[in-house]
Parts: C-alpha cells; sequence; structure tokens
C-alpha cells in the first residue's frame, strides 16, 4: 500500500498541498518527532481513559436496566437522544461546563463509546432462553445466582463486541473534543495544520490517530481471547 | 407421589384467553416411568411446567410427595431436563453437571464421577458444550439432572431433534440409567413406539384444551429390548395409543 502510494504520487505528480506523498509524510513527521509523539500520547491517554470511563458507567447501566424494565424503558431512550446529537455540537458546550483541560476530552471520549457497549451489553443480558432461566429456577437458584452464573458470563461477549466498536470512536471523542480549545493532542495538531495549510502534519496526525484507534482495538481483541480462555463462549458470541 | 386434582390453565393472547389444559387430574406413582403423548400444542409442556412449579396454578392443585407449589423446588423434588439443550456453554462437561451443587452446596448429591462413569462421560468431562454432538449434550443433560439426586426427573421432548438411530440408543442408556438409579419419570414425547418402549403407562392428551383420554398401562416385562420393538406386544399397544389420538383428532 505505501509502495503504490507513494508510486502514484510521484507518478503522476500529485500536488503536495492535495495529497503528499508518503515520503514527505515521514520526512514532517522526523522534523518534529517530539511534538507529534506527545500529541500522540495525550490522545491516547484521553482516548483509554474515555473508553474505560465509557465501558464502566455502560456496564453499570446495562445491569440496572437488566433488572429493572421499567428503568429501562424511562431512560433508555434519553441515551439514543444522546447519540443521535452530533457531537461536534456538544463538545464546545462540555469545555464551558468542565473546562478545556483532560476532562473534557475524556467526557467526549466517554459520551461516544458509551452507546454501543451499553446497546451490545444489555443485549447479553437478555439473551438468555426461557429454559435456561428456568433450568435455574428449578435449581432454586437466587437473583444473584441467576444474574452472577447465567447473564453476566452471557453477556460478556456481547460487552466485547460493544469494546470493539467502541474503541476506535473513542479516538474520535477525543480528538474532536480537543478541536475545542486545546493546545496539544492530536485534534490541536489536526487543527493547527489546517489553519497552516500544512496538510503533511495534517496527514501524520490522521495516520496516527488512525494507529491509535488500530492499537486500541487490538488491545481489546487481545483481552478479548485472554477472557475466552476462562470463558470459551466469548469467542463464539462476539465478533 | 405426584397428585393432579382438577388442574385447568389458560393462557391470554391478543385474540383472547387460550385455554390448554382442561381438568386435569391424574396420580403418578413412586417409581413409575409415565409418559405423556398428545398432538403438538396441546398443553403437555404446561402441564410439565405447573408439575414442577415453573408456571403458577390457575384451578386446582399439585402435590409431589405432600408439597406444593414453590416448596416443590425448595425442597429438591425433580430435575427437569428440556426438549432445547440447556448446557451453559462456558462451563465444561463436568462442571455443567455439578451445576445443581454450584447452586445449591448443601443439596444430596450424587458424585460427579460416578455420575459420569454410569452415564460414559468421565473422558469428556473436560471439554466444552460446543465439541460435544447432539446425544452427548443430551447425556450430560441426564448426567446433571441424576447428580442432584432427586426423586422425579421430568423429562419434556428431550431426544425430539435426534435423528433415530441416536434416539433409540438414548432411550436404551435412559432404561439403563433407571435401572441403576430409579427414579418417577414424567416424559413428553411424539413418538408413539418411544412412550411404549420407555414407560410403565402411557397418558394420552387431547387437542387442546388437553383432557386425559386415555391411560395406558404398558404390561412388557422388563428390561426391554430394541429387537423386540416390532413385536405384537409393542404394536398392540402402539396401535391402541393411536387409534386413541386418531379419535382426538376427529
Amino acid at each position: 500500500m505505501i509502495c503504490l502510494w507513494e508510486g502514484v504520487t510521484r507518478v503522476f505528480q500529485v500536488p503536495e498541498y492535495i495529497f503528499p506523498r508518503f515520503s514527505a509524510l515521514i520526512l514532517e513527521f522526523c522534523k518534529f518527532p517530539m511534538f507529534f509523539l506527545e500529541g500522540f500520547l495525550k490522545t491516547s491517554l484521553e482516548s483509554c481513559a474515555g473508553l474505560l470511563l465509557g465501558a464502566l458507567s455502560a456496564y453499570l447501566l446495562a445491569v440496572i436496566f437488566s433488572f429493572s424494565r421499567v428503568l429501562k424503558d424511562l431512560f433508555y431512550q434519553w441515551f439514543v437522544a444522546l447519540k443521535t446529537v452530533p457531537i461536534i455540537a456538544i463538545s464546545p458546550m462540555i469545555v464551558l461546563w468542565v473546562g478545556s483541560g483532560m476532562a473534557s476530552k475524556v467526557l467526549m471520549a466517554s459520551i461516544i463509546t458509551f452507546f454501543p457497549i451499553l446497546v451490545n451489553t444489555l443485549q447479553g443480558f437478555y439473551n438468555i432462553t426461557e429454559n435456561q432461566l428456568n433450568l435455574f429456577k428449578s435449581l432454586n437458584a437466587t437473583f444473584w445466582q441467576i444474574f452472577l452464573r447465567l447473564r453476566m458470563p452471557m453477556s460478556l461477549g456481547y460487552f466485547f463486541t460493544g469494546l470493539k466498536i467502541a474503541s476506535p470512536l473513542s479516538a474520535i471523542g477525543a480528538i474532536v473534543a480537543e478541536f475545542s480549545g486545546s493546545t496539544e493532542g492530536l485534534g490541536y495538531i489536526v487543527l493547527k495544520a489546517s489553519w497552516e495549510s500544512n496538510t503533511r502534519a495534517l496527514m501524520v496526525a490522521v495516520i496516527l490517530a488512525s494507529g491509535m484507534g488500530i492499537t486500541l482495538y487490538k488491545i481489546i481483541e487481545f483481552s478479548e481471547y485472554a477472557v475466552g480462555k476462562f470463558f470459551p463462549q466469548v469467542n463464539n458470541q462476539s465478533l | 407421589m405426584i397428585e393432579i386434582q382438577d388442574v385447568s390453565y389458560s393462557y391470554s393472547t391478543k385474540e383472547g384467553t387460550l385455554k390448554v389444559l382442561d381438568h386435569i387430574s391424574l396420580s403418578i406413582a413412586a417409581g413409575e416411568l409415565v409418559s405423556f403423548i398428545g398432538p403438538s400444542g396441546c398443553g403437555k409442556t404446561t402441564l410439565l411446567h405447573l408439575i414442577g412449579a415453573l408456571q403458577d396454578l390457575q384451578t386446582g392443585s399439585i402435590s409431589i410427595n405432600g408439597s406444593r407449589g414453590h416448596t416443590i423446588i425448595e425442597r429438591n423434588l425433580y430435575s427437569i431436563i428440556f426438549q432445547e439443550i440447556t448446557l451453559l456453554d462456558w462451563l465444561t462437561v463436568k462442571k455443567n453437571i455439578e451445576l445443581p451443587v454450584r447452586l445449591n452446596p448443601r443439596l444430596k448429591y450424587i458424585e460427579a464421577q460416578e455420575i459420569m462413569d454410569n452415564v460414559g462421560l468421565r473422558k469428556y468431562q473436560n471439554l466444552y458444550p460446543r465439541q460435544l454432538s447432539g446425544g452427548m449434550k443430551t447425556r450430560v443433560s441426564i448426567a446433571r439432572s441424576l447428580m442432584a439426586n432427586t426423586p422425579i426427573l421430568l423429562m419434556d421432548e428431550c431426544f425430539a431433534s435426534l435423528d433415530e438411530v441416536t434416539r433409540e440408543q438414548m432411550n436404551l442408556f435412559l432404561l439403563e440409567i433407571l435401572g441403576k438409579i430409579r427414579r418417577t419419570l414424567v416424559f413428553i414425547t411424539h413418538s408413539i413406539a418411544e412412550a411404549v418402549f420407555i414407560s410403565d403407562r402411557v397418558i394420552i392428551f387431547s387437542q387442546k384444551p388437553a383432557r386425559i383420554i386415555g391411560d395406558v398401562s404398558i404390561a412388557i416385562p422388563r428390561p426391554r429390548k430394541l429387537a423386540g420393538i416390532e413385536n405384537p406386544e409393542y404394536t398392540g399397544y402402539r396401535k391402541v395409543i393411536r387409534e386413541l389420538l386418531n379419535k382426538s383428532s376427529i
């Protein structure tokens, strides 16, 4: 792919401001390596923290909704509504509420990751058959035994599916939050490069962001594999 | 001993009330092997669930050894095996069999190793359900129900999804196990041949709302062999049951 990129841009003499050569991106990175790396690390930290917060809160809420259909019917639609609001529209409001520090980026990343994890995990909690439930009832299982020994293991594969969908989204959330009042991070680099019409720096930031998303996804995939050693259904259930 | 007195049951549907059981009364003695047979959807599974207190009675009464309602479950009086295999995918064969004890550590149970030896599962004990055939999964379900050491076994068309040869093997296997570990059996089946082969009695139900239209005692001596399944003694009972079922469908 890289060779094709380099070859096509050289052969067709594509202007740098439209689509730089890959070698030009390497040079740009090497000119300011610490600038790009610090931005990458900052955004990575925000993404990971946001994903963790989003995952924990989504899982907790899925547990609560699995206990009470009434609560689920009352509040679920609000989370659907939150999901449909354009994230770039609420980003300035979040910066206004919690400041332009790391908190706003983590919060944005968690908001964007929350919904897919909630939906999938809740589906996992519900995805037990009537006969499985009857089996546990016939064995005089308590409410908590049914939850801990049936619903929770059943939901694991779905939880990991939600995590895999959400992990690249956490990067998007952090970067979009950095558009609103940040002086570091990949989002800031993208904005700065746009103002300066520096396509090379812009593309370096985009590639680093993609790399971050892929890395997060692979970490989740590996975690899923590890958990699958103890809960084999995880690998069968998830994407 | 299972006592069913004047049990009726209806479901609420969009079209109105659907009555599935109509004044069912029945006694099953300790150690009897009884089959329920009838048209699809006539209410046999509902009756099984009512016996197991998995659904609440609407009218009538059901008692097992004098216990009623949720006490039947609390006193661990039965084990149930469903048509759909209900093994837990994240547990090995051994842990699936041990599930009753994991949920109720104070249960008086038969050791898992002994059960696995009896049902021929010892060498599969560390496998997961996805690694087993349909017949093996059914054996694991039976082993789990035996481990709980309950006096009654309720089986809801457990062999329905198996091919004919495997099904016959499972019938023999069930009789062999029940010969060693005596239980009261209530067995739902659509197969007349299976009902006659396994049972001491076959209860025949009509179309819904189900009524008992026949109670045929099967006086064929045990042990029963598959080789004799086409003998007149078997075919005679099958003919009687078929005629009763045909009459009910008119």
